[in-house]
């Protein structure tokens, strides 16, 4: 039980993940998070990874995400293998391409909301190359604005001056969102984004995340929380670093209550 | 580490300074008890009235011995040294010191061997100066053969000679010890300069002063040289050594400085980063005092630490600076201060390390349970929320983007740096002290060396100065020496003044309105001052009938510029007006000038020239060659190339300060790299959850890296320039004052500085140390996996 190959089946896959494992040798006893993972996701798709606690979740969340490094195995996102990629150019991949949505609103303490949420676009703007490819110039005024309206969307576009400490969690979450959002990346991924919100709190985030989705963004999302899971076109599961089975949820039409209880009713079989 | 090496470096300099103290002061002491040096002579050459001294004498019973003093002076191109073992030789003639040949005297100002004793020459045989044996490698066994006009002495060096009265730097003269049938045919041969001193020992030396003006009162004693009395011999012998010491120990002070402001930071960082466990200890009952025992243990262990290590280090240290103090002087014995005053120096750097370390760590008494393990604060909660405000207050103002100004990158750095400013304060003042600790000795060292220093000294700048003090008929010498400078192509701006004895009333009387007024003498040097002369700390130089004086002067008699001083001169006084006041290093610092033609009957005069241009232009020892040729035209006359001559007799001074120099220069660079690290290493720890955020939106390692080192430099730069500005105005000010003590007639120190070393050499060279050790600490950036620089907190 250790591959899944149920990739989008109407899609071109933006991530290959081919025999991917992670050792922590540091650790005492040295530790085999992921365990031979192979897994694709298609251009567009919602993921959602789920599984139990220390299961390995986050781990390959940042594997695969550019984050981190796999001990073995090859991670190919949007054509590229990240593990042949040096420092350098794993920080453009990260800058360019995908964006990061922590369990924590990790922020700039000194930096209000906008500048937070700005900082990659800014950063992505200046670059005037990315790999082969020649990166149209966009001016400083374009991704103010660009930044603004993200907010706007996300409904947080009032609070955009506020500091970091001003405004609430499920805010600084939609914030998160936006920034991960303002260099326009293919995929984005989140860990846990809810894992420290209340229940009305973590419906605010979703929204957002589904709304980001339905722009045809790719999003991968580690969670522990069935109701955030069966909003994913997809759950993968996992078990000891293994891959042990997934739920493709329900045609479109399906009610969000039916695909809940669909995956509930798949979740409890496996003992979750 | 690095806290501990800061330590370390304060008590080694602390202990090593005070080991110097102690070496110089006690081997000086030891020279001065074995060789007791008089309480004051006057050096005189020419005839001299021995009955008129035998009448002083009896009229004083606080002389407790008096003698006469018998020299004769040979020029050092006259005196060669020859090595039968190995065929070299060589002259004297690089030095331009008066070689004096003495006898040994009966019962004070003896001249010492290596052993402490004084030395007895046998026919034959000669004993240097130990400056000499240093100089020229001269070894016992050597020969030296002295060259009147009409015939030659060669004498066997018998070993060398310590000379409390004449072994020092500020001396312009040294002196050889030969047999009295050796001296009889010195003094004899054509060639040799015949002079005596007169030398008193008192039986109470607090009468010094008194005695001197006594002494100077009487017009029929031998007068036409220096007066030099006990305490300025003194000060001559240990202002050298004990400049390096003194030094030491600013230094030392500094960068005890710097070590406590690095102790307030590390203390402060590490109450922050345990505030949760300090909470918890709390919540569980533990008193404060038990939790700030805790880590005042291992603060006294750092400190310990630090302090033994210096110690240790300072005996190398010390022995090294101090291996030339016992040839000069004497060896003073180990005595209980010997070891005790390094060990209190330690023990007073450990003591102020532990007392500081007790203030800060007071802030754990404020830190409240809740806050503590809620927040993670260290602040009482009104102070915390008064942060959180000012923080918000911050983020408001804050704009990423900035009308043309640098990448995103710098503008993040800057504004990081902007909002911590008071966690970043630590770096600027501790480069700013590095600049004062570097630049003050280089700025010191290159005033004594820079040619513009004779006019701090009250000698006008001048290529070749002509003394002319010793001889029967000086208005005669100046006369055909002045009329063969002004003759002389090679010479320009030939200017003659004439040192007249005048008198004035005393200090006491110029306190006092006039009560008991008493006439003392006033030495005024006389000639024309239109044309450029000494630099003046206030008003100008004197006009037609005035009168411009020393610093010293000016204070003993209680005046200032605009004053009117009464002088008298053959009877008849007169009021002249004081146009300023300048410094002055000669003659004791107590000197004046007016304006005037040159009269006959002076009791010296000095001559100085400028080179012409092309004599300038095209040899750089023309100076030295001209006075050369002078000297032996004119023996009467001591004629010296005057920087030549400033640079030899400062060169003790000049190369002590130059050890201090380099000292301090490798110990301010030192330092700046510790803190820096430290720092560095520190800060990084507490920003690598920001540092993961920036690598995690895609900034590189590379980028992050940058960051640091644009905070470095944003951080260190102000502290450099304040610095400099600081030691150059400061600086000045607290050596001068320093110096002002000492006595020489120091009373005002402009730095003559090296601009490209000061300005740019220096705040460069510590600029590049901060980059380069910001370089190397942020290195550690790229090699941590991101995840778990975000999980850092």
């Amino acid at each position: 039980m250790s591959s899944e190959h149920a990739t989008h089946e109407t899609q071109e896959a933006v991530i290959r993940v081919r025999n991917v494992s992670k050792n922590f040798d540091s650790a005492e006893p040295p530790v085999t998070v992921l365990n031979n993972i192979n897994m694709e996701i298609g251009a567009g798709e919602f993921v959602a990874v789920m599984g139990a606690s220390g299961s390995g979740k986050s781990t390959l969340l940042y594997a695969i995400s550019g984050m981190d490094r796999p001990t073995t195995g090859t991670v190919e996102l949007l054509g590229k293998d990240l593990t042949e990629l040096d420092e350098r150019s794993m920080s453009a991949v990260r800058l360019h391409s995908v964006g990061f949505v922590f369990q924590q609103p990790y922020f700039l303490t000194h930096l209000n909301l906008r500048d937070n949420v700005m900082l990659p676009a800014l950063k992505a703007a200046e670059s005037k190359r990315f790999g082969r490819r020649r990166l149209p110039g966009r001016t400083k005024a374009e991704v103010q604005g660009r930044v603004q309206r993200l907010m706007d969307r996300l409904e947080i576009g009032h609070v955009a001056h506020h500091g970091v400490t001003e405004v609430s969690g499920g805010q600084l979450q939609r914030a998160a969102i936006c920034r991960a959002l303002a260099s326009e990346p293919a995929v984005i991924f989140a860990d846990e984004p809810t894992g420290a919100l209340n229940s009305a709190m973590s419906e605010e985030v979703m929204d957002a995340l589904a709304q980001v989705h339905a722009t045809g963004t790719t999003v991968v999302m580690v969670t522990h929380d069935p109701a955030c899971a069966a909003r994913a076109d997809r759950v993968v599961y996992l078990s000891d670093g293994e891959v042990l089975d997934s739920w493709v949820a329900p045609g479109r039409a399906a009610s969000q209550i039916d695909r809940k209880h669909h995956l509930a009713q798949w979740l409890a079989d496996r003992g979750f | 580490m690095a806290l501990c090496l800061v330590i370390a470096l304060s008590a080694l300099l602390m202990a090593t300074g005070a080991v110097v103290i102690e070496r110089v002061s006690g081997s000086v002491d030891a020279l001065f008890e074995q060789a007791k040096p008089p309480h004051f002579l006057q050096m005189h050459a020419g005839d001299y009235n021995v009955h008129a001294l035998q009448d002083f004498a009896d009229q004083h019973p606080d002389i407790e011995a008096w003698q006469i003093h018998k020299m004769v002076g040979y020029d050092g191109a006259a005196v060669s040294w020859q090595r039968p073992a190995t065929g070299q030789s060589g002259s004297l003639s690089e030095s331009l010191m008066d070689n004096l040949f003495v006898t040994q005297n009966p019962e004070f100002d003896l001249l010492l061997g290596q052993d402490g004793t004084a030395v007895q020459p046998g026919p034959g045989q000669v004993f240097i100066p130990v400056a000499y044996q240093k100089q020229y490698g001269l070894q016992k066994g050597d020969s030296l053969t002295v060259a009147g006009t009409d015939t030659r002495l060669r004498l066997t060096v018998a070993g060398s000679i310590r000379d409390a009265q004449m072994a020092s730097s500020m001396s312009s003269s040294t002196r050889f010890v030969v047999s009295d049938t050796d001296f009889q045919q010195l003094a004899s041969a054509h060639g040799g300069a015949a002079e005596i001193i007169v030398e008193y020992r008192l039986s109470d030396p607090s009468l010094i002063p008194e005695f001197q003006r006594s002494y100077e009162t009487r017009t029929d004693l031998p007068h036409n040289g220096q007066a030099v009395t006990y305490p300025l011999i003194r000060l001559f012998n240990t202002l050298s050594d004990g400049l390096v010491a003194v030094a030491l120990v600013g230094v030392s002070a500094v960068l005890i400085l710097i070590a406590l402001l690095n102790l307030r930071f590390v203390i402060r960082g590490s109450i922050q980063d345990d505030v949760r466990q300090i909470g918890a200890m709390k919540a569980m009952g533990l008193a404060p005092a038990d939790i700030r025992g805790m880590y005042l243990a291992k603060y006294r262990v750092l400190s310990l630490l630090g302090c033994v290590l210096g110690a240790v280090l300072s005996v190398p240290a010390a022995h090294w600076l101090t291996r030339s103090v016992a040839e000069s002087y004497a060896q003073a014995g180990l005595t209980v201060v010997t070891v005790l005053l390094p060990v209190v120096a330690v023990i007073l750097v450990h003591l102020v390390v532990m007392t500081v370390s007790r203030v800060i760590l007071r802030q754990i008494n404020r830190v409240e349970v809740v806050t503590a393990l809620m927040h993670g604060s260290t602040l009482p909660p009104r102070q915390r929320m008064r942060n959180l405000r000012a923080q918000r207050r911050a983020a408001h103002r804050t704009r990423l983007i900035h009308r043309g100004w640098g990448s995103t990158t710098m503008r993040l750095a800057w504004l990081d740096i902007r909002t911590q400013r008071r966690q970043w304060a630590l770096l600027p003042v501790v480069f700013a002290l590095a600049v004062v600790v570097i630049t003050v000795p280089t700025n010191l060292l290159t005033t004594l060396t820079d040619p513009r220093f004779v006019t701090h000294m009250g000698s006008p700048q001048a290529d070749v100065r002509a003394d002319i003090q010793f001889g029967n008929d000086l208005d005669a010498v100046q006369s055909d020496l002045t009329a063969a400078m002004d003759q002389d192509a090679r010479l320009d701006n030939v200017r003659t003044y004439a040192n007249l004895r005048f008198e004035t009333l005393g200090s006491e009387s110029a306190g006092e309105h006039g009560a008991n007024p008493q006439w003392e003498t006033l030495r005024v040097e006389v000639g024309d001052y239109s044309r450029g002369t000494v630099d003046f700390l206030t008003g100008q130089a004197p006009g037609d009938g005035h009168i411009a004086l020393s610093a010293l002067n000016a204070e003993k008699l209680g005046v200032q510029v605009g004053d009117q001083l009464p002088v008298r001169r053959d009877g008849v006084t007169h009021q002249v007006p004081v146009s300023g006041v300048y410094q002055d290093l000669t003659s004791g610092g107590y000197t004046a000038k007016m304006q005037g033609q040159l009269s006959a009957d002076a009791d010296s005069y000095v001559v100085l020239a400028d080179l012409a241009t092309p004599a300038k232009t095209n040899d750089d020892d023309a100076a030295t060659a001209i006075a050369q040729e002078y000297n032996q035209r004119f023996t009467a006359a001591e004629v010296r190339p005057l920087e030549g001559f400033l640079r030899q007799s400062l060169s003790y001074v000049t190369d002590a300060v130059r050890t201090t120099a380099w000292l301090a220069l490798a110990f301010g660079l030192l330092v700046a790299a510790l803190i820096t690290t430290l720092f560095l290493k520190l800060r990084l720890a507490r920003d690598a959850q920001q540092m993961g955020v920036l690598r995690a939106v895609g900034f590189s390692p590379r980028e992050v890296r940058s960051q640091v080192i644009f905070k470095v430099l944003v951080a260190a730069t102000p502290g450099v320039v304040i610095g400099a500005v600081a030691a150059h105005w400061s600086g000045q000010g607290v050596v001068g004052a320093l110096l002002s003590q000492t006595g020489l007639g120091f009373s005002h120190l402009t730095f003559l500085v090296h601009p490209v070393l000061v300005w740019g050499g220096y705040p460069v060279a510590l600029l590049t140390v901060g980059v380069g050790c910001a370089a190397v600490a942020a290195r550690a950036v790229g090699l941590n996996p991101m995840s778990a620089q975000l999980k850092e907190q």
